[in-house]
C-alpha cells in the first residue's frame, strides 16, 4: 500500500513536472487537460478561460476524429492544431483525456 | 416476405415499401413498388415489371414527422456526473483529484505530453507557417517570350495578291480587315481580281465578307467607333467609303478628278464630332481630307511640300507619303513619312503651308513604311524604314533617340504593342517578325518569329496586345500569339521608360563597326535597365536629353564655323589658334563642368552593379558616346581623335560627399581619366574645334 502511494506520489509529482516544463516552454500561455466529458482536471489559466476551451476544444476534437475516422476506419486522429492569427491551439487527444496547449508561434 | 427499405423521406403520409431498387430521398424514386397487384387500369409502364413477383399485400402505414432541428451546444459547464453540483467549489475539486487518481490518466498523460512538447518545440524552432516576402511587390519571373501562329488566312483567289493593309475591327478585335493589292506598276498579272476580304477571326476557311470594288483596296481601316463602317484608298488613288451591312460595293465612292493620283497608301480615321472624317495620303505628295457624308470631294488638301514663308507649294516638288500617323488624343496634328525617307509632323490648323508643315525629321534612307506615336508616351513616335527601326522624341528634330542596328534584310512595317508600351513588332523582308522590348534588350530582339519564306507586307496589333496579324506578299495573313511577357505591363514599366532622373549613365551603342575596326566585339552596351529601381530609370527621357545635348553642341560648333566664315576674310595669323582657343575654352570649361557635376551626382549609384562603366566620348566633347575604343573613330562626326581616353575618372576627394568615402577607395568609385596629348602638328585634324583641353579637376 504504501509502495502503490509511493508511487502514486511520484506519478502525480512527474505529472505536475511534466506540466510544468510545458507551461514554461517559450511562448507556451496556458495548459489544459480535459476528460472525455469535457471536465478540465488540471489547468494553468482562470476558469471561465478554461471552461471555454475545455468545452469547445473537446466538441472539436470529437468532430475531427470523426472525420479522420469516417474518411478511413482504421485511422485515428493522433494531433490537432488550430493556427489562428493571434495564437496556436494544440490538441493532443487521447481515449479518455484531452491534453490542450495555447501556444504563441514565433514571430 | 418483403424486404425492403423505409425511405427517409417520411414526410409523406404514406409509407411505401420499395424493391431492391432503393429510393432516392426526394421522393420521386427509380425503385419499383413490389406491392401492388396488377390492375390494368392504373397500369404504367414503369409497373410493367411486378408481373413477374408474387403476389403480395400492400400495406399503407402513416408515421409521425420526425423534426429535424440543428443547434449548438452551450457547454458552459457541462458534463459533470448528477451527483456533483458545479457551482459547489469542493465537489468539483473532489471529482478532479478522484479523476486524477484514475489509472489511465498517468500514463496517457505522460504520453500525451510527449507529443505535445514536440510540437512546442517544432512551433519554437521555425515558424512553420510564417509567410516570406510579404512586404515586397511581386516581381513577375521574367519568362521567355514564345509566339505561335494560331491562324492563317490564305488569299481566296486563284492568283495571290500581296497583303497591303490590315485592320482589327474595333469591337475586340474579332473581325479583320485585310487588303490585297499588286502594288507593282504593270508588272502584275492581268487576271488579278479585285477583292478584299473581311475575316471572322475564328474562321479562316472562308472570309465573312468579300468587298468587291471596281479598283484593288490599297488600305483599309475600320472606323474606331463603328464596327460597321470602313474606309478605303484604292489603286486609283480614288478613296470609298464601305459599309457591311451594305454587302460587297461601296456605299460610295470618291470622284476620280478630286482624288488622287497615285494609289492611296493610307487612309486613318479622324476623332471628329461627326465621326465621319477621315484623311488619305498617297505617294503622290497629296494629303486630303474627306467627309464620308460628302465624298464626291475632298474637304481639304494639303501638299507635302516645305517651303518658306511666301513660296508657293508646288505638286511636282512634293514628296510622297507613304506612311501615316495619327493619334486621336492629339487631333489637329499628324505626321506623315515621306518616300524619301523623311518624317514630317503637320499641323492641321496651320494658317500657311509653313505652319502646317511644322518640322521634318530626316529618318531613313528609303520610305518610311511605319510611322506611330508610342501609346503611353505620346511625344515618342517609332519610325520603320530601310533597314532598322527608330525611336524619336518629338522634340529632337537632329536624329532619333534610339535605333536598331541594322537588320540584314528591309523591314517593311512596325508597331508598338497595344498593351505594353515598352515591345514593339517589326516585320522583315525574310518573312520574320520580330519583337522588341527596349526595357529588356536594347541590342536585339527579345524573339524573332519565322513567320513564313515570304517577305512580310504588314503587321497589325491587336487590340488586347497577345494577338498579331501579318500579311505576306503571297498573299497569306497569320496570326500570331504571344505570350503573357510580351502582353502584360509591368508595374514598373513606366517610371523605367519615363522618369526624369538626375543620376543618368549615358551610354550609346551603334553596332555597325566599319571595317577599320580592329576588334569588331568590342562594343559598349546599354545599360541594363532590369531593375526596378526608379533612380536608374528614364530611358525615353535620358535618350530624349542626350539628343538635346548632342544638338545643343552641333549648333554651336555650326554657329562657331558660321562666326568663323564671316571672319574668312581676314588673314590668318600666328595667334589665331589661341584667340579661338579662348572662345571655345569657356565653352568647354562649361561642358566639363556639367559634366562633373553629372559624376557627383552618379555616386548615389552602386555602379559596381554594372558591367561595362565605360565612359567613352569623343574628345572634342561632342559628348556623343559613339566613340569606337579602339580605333578611336567617332561615329558622330566621323573623324579619327588620336587621344586615348582611358575611361576610369577619378574624383578629387572634395567632391566626395560621405565621410567614408573620402577614405575608401573602392573601385566602382573611382574615375579616372587619363588623356595622351597629342603630338603637335597633327595633321588629322580636319575638324578645328580639337583643341588640348586640360585635364578637367
Amino acid at each position: 500500500m504504501g509502495g502503490t502511494d509511493n508511487t502514486k506520489c511520484a506519478k502525480a509529482s512527474e505529472i505536475e513536472e511534466t506540466m510544468k516544463r510545458i507551461q514554461s516552454h517559450k511562448g507556451v500561455v496556458g495548459t489544459i487537460v480535459v476528460n472525455n466529458e469535457g471536465i478540465a482536471i488540471k489547468t494553468t489559466m482562470d476558469n471561465t478561460t478554461t471552461t471555454q476551451y475545455s468545452g469547445l476544444i473537446s466538441q472539436l476534437s470529437d468532430r475531427a476524429r470523426s472525420v479522420v475516422r469516417d474518411l478511413d476506419p482504421t485511422n485515428d486522429l493522433t494531433f490537432l492544431r488550430i493556427r489562428s492569427k493571434k495564437h496556436e491551439i494544440m490538441v493532443a487527444p487521447d481515449k479518455e483525456f484531452i491534453l490542450i496547449v495555447i501556444q504563441n508561434p514565433t514571430d | 416476405r418483403i424486404k425492403g427499405y423505409i425511405s427517409d423521406c417520411v414526410s409523406s403520409a404514406e409509407l411505401r415499401v420499395w424493391g431492391e431498387g432503393r429510393g432516392s430521398y426526394s421522393g420521386c424514386s427509380p425503385g419499383y413498388p413490389l406491392v401492388q397487384g396488377p390492375q390494368p387500369q392504373l397500369l404504367n409502364h414503369s409497373e410493367r415489371n411486378i408481373y413477374s413477383c408474387s403476389r403480395c399485400l400492400a400495406v399503407l402505414a402513416n408515421t409521425v414527422r420526425a423534426e429535424y432541428d440543428q443547434h449548438g451546444m452551450n457547454h458552459t459547464e457541462g458534463g459533470w456526473p448528477r451527483d456533483v453540483n458545479p457551482a459547489d467549489e469542493e465537489q468539483t475539486m473532489r471529482y478532479r483529484k478522484k479523476v486524477e487518481k484514475d489509472e489511465s490518466y498517468h500514463p496517457s498523460i505522460l504520453q500525451l505530453s510527449h507529443a505535445m512538447e514536440h510540437t512546442i518545440l517544432q512551433n519554437n524552432a521555425v515558424n512553420i507557417y510564417e509567410s516570406y516576402f510579404d512586404e515586397y511587390d511581386q516581381v513577375s519571373i521574367a519568362e521567355r517570350a514564345t509566339a505561335r501562329t494560331v491562324n492563317v488566312y490564305r488569299d481566296p483567289s486563284s492568283v495571290k495578291r500581296p497583303v497591303t493593309h490590315l485592320s482589327w475591327s474595333p469591337d475586340g478585335g474579332a473581325r479583320l480587315a485585310v487588303t490585297h493589292c499588286n502594288l507593282e506598276f504593270q508588272r502584275a498579272p492581268l487576271d488579278l481580281t479585285t477583292f478584299s476580304y473581311i475575316w471572322e477571326v475564328e474562321n479562316p476557311n472562308k472570309p465573312q465578307l468579300v468587298l468587291k470594288p471596281l479598283v484593288p483596296l490599297v488600305c483599309l481601316e475600320y472606323n474606331p467607333k463603328d464596327p460597321n463602317c470602313l474606309v478605303s484608298g484604292m489603286y486609283s488613288g480614288q478613296v470609298a467609303f464601305w459599309d457591311v451591312r451594305r454587302g460587297s460595293q461601296p456605299v460610295e465612292m470618291s470622284a476620280l478628278e478630286p482624288s488622287h493620283r497615285d494609289p492611296v497608301h493610307n487612309v486613318i480615321w479622324i476623332n471628329s464630332k461627326s465621326g465621319t472624317e477621315f484623311f488619305s495620303a498617297s505617294t503622290d505628295g497629296q494629303v486630303k481630307w474627306w467627309d464620308t457624308r460628302k465624298m464626291f470631294e475632298p474637304s481639304e488638301t494639303l501638299i507635302l511640300d516645305m517651303v518658306k514663308i511666301g513660296e508657293e507649294q508646288s505638286l511636282s516638288r512634293a514628296m510622297g507619303a507613304s506612311s501615316l500617323e495619327y493619334e486621336p488624343t492629339i487631333p489637329t496634328r499628324f505626321m506623315a513619312g515621306t518616300e524619301c525617307g523623311n518624317v514630317l509632323s503637320c499641323n492641321r490648323k496651320g494658317k500657311t503651308p509653313p505652319e502646317k508643315i511644322a518640322a521634318k525629321y530626316s529618318a531613313h534612307l528609303g520610305p518610311v513604311y511605319a510611322l506611330q506615336r508610342n501609346p503611353s508616351f505620346v511625344k515618342n513616335f517609332l519610325s520603320v524604314g530601310d533597314w532598322t527601326a527608330r525611336i524619336w522624341n518629338e522634340d529632337c528634330k537632329e536624329s532619333s533617340i534610339m535605333w536598331t542596328s541594322n537588320h540584314n534584310t528591309p523591314l517593311t512595317d512596325g508597331a508598338w504593342s497595344t498593351t505594353r508600351f515598352s515591345v514593339f513588332y517589326v516585320t522583315r523582308m525574310d518573312g520574320t517578325l520580330d519583337a522588341w522590348d527596349i526595357l529588356h534588350q536594347q541590342r536585339e530582339a527579345i524573339l524573332s518569329v519565322k513567320v513564313c519564306d515570304d517577305p512580310l507586307q504588314c503587321l497589325r496589333v491587336h487590340d488586347e496586345g497577345q494577338l498579331v496579324a501579318v500579311g505576306n506578299s503571297n498573299g497569306t495573313t497569320y496570326l500570331v500569339e504571344f505570350s503573357e511577357s510580351l502582353v502584360s505591363s509591368n508595374r514598373n514599366d513606366r517610371p523605367l521608360l519615363t522618369a526624369v532622373s538626375d543620376t543618368t549613365v549615358m551610354m550609346a551603342v551603334q553596332r555597325f563597326h566599319t571595317t577599320s575596326c580592329i576588334h569588331p566585339e568590342q562594343e559598349v552596351v546599354w545599360l541594363d535597365h532590369d531593375r526596378a529601381d526608379p533612380i536608374r530609370s528614364g530611358m525615353l527621357e535620358r535618350e530624349s536629353r542626350r539628343e538635346k545635348i548632342l544638338e545643343a553642341r552641333t549648333r554651336e560648333i555650326r554657329l562657331r564655323q558660321r562666326t568663323r566664315a564671316d571672319k574668312a576674310a581676314v588673314p590668318q595669323t600666328e595667334d589665331k589658334p589661341r584667340r579661338e582657343e579662348s572662345i571655345v575654352t569657356e565653352i568647354e570649361k562649361s561642358a566639363a563642368n556639367e559634366f562633373l557635376a553629372l559624376i557627383e551626382k552618379l555616386y548615389n549609384i552602386v555602379l559596381a552593379d554594372y558591367y561595362y562603366y565605360y565612359y567613352y566620348y569623343c574628345y572634342c566633347y561632342c559628348y556623343c558616346y559613339c566613340y569606337c575604343l579602339c580605333c578611336c573613330y567617332c561615329y558622330h562626326h566621323h573623324h579619327h581623335h588620336h587621344y586615348h581616353i582611358k575611361t576610369i575618372f577619378t574624383i578629387p576627394s572634395e567632391m566626395k560627399t560621405d565621410e567614408e568615402d573620402k577614405h575608401s577607395e573602392r573601385d566602382d568609385m573611382t574615375v579616372e581619366i587619363e588623356v595622351e596629348l597629342p603630338e603637335d602638328g597633327d595633321d588629322d585634324k580636319d575638324d578645328a574645334e580639337e583643341y588640348i583641353v586640360e585635364e578637367p579637376e
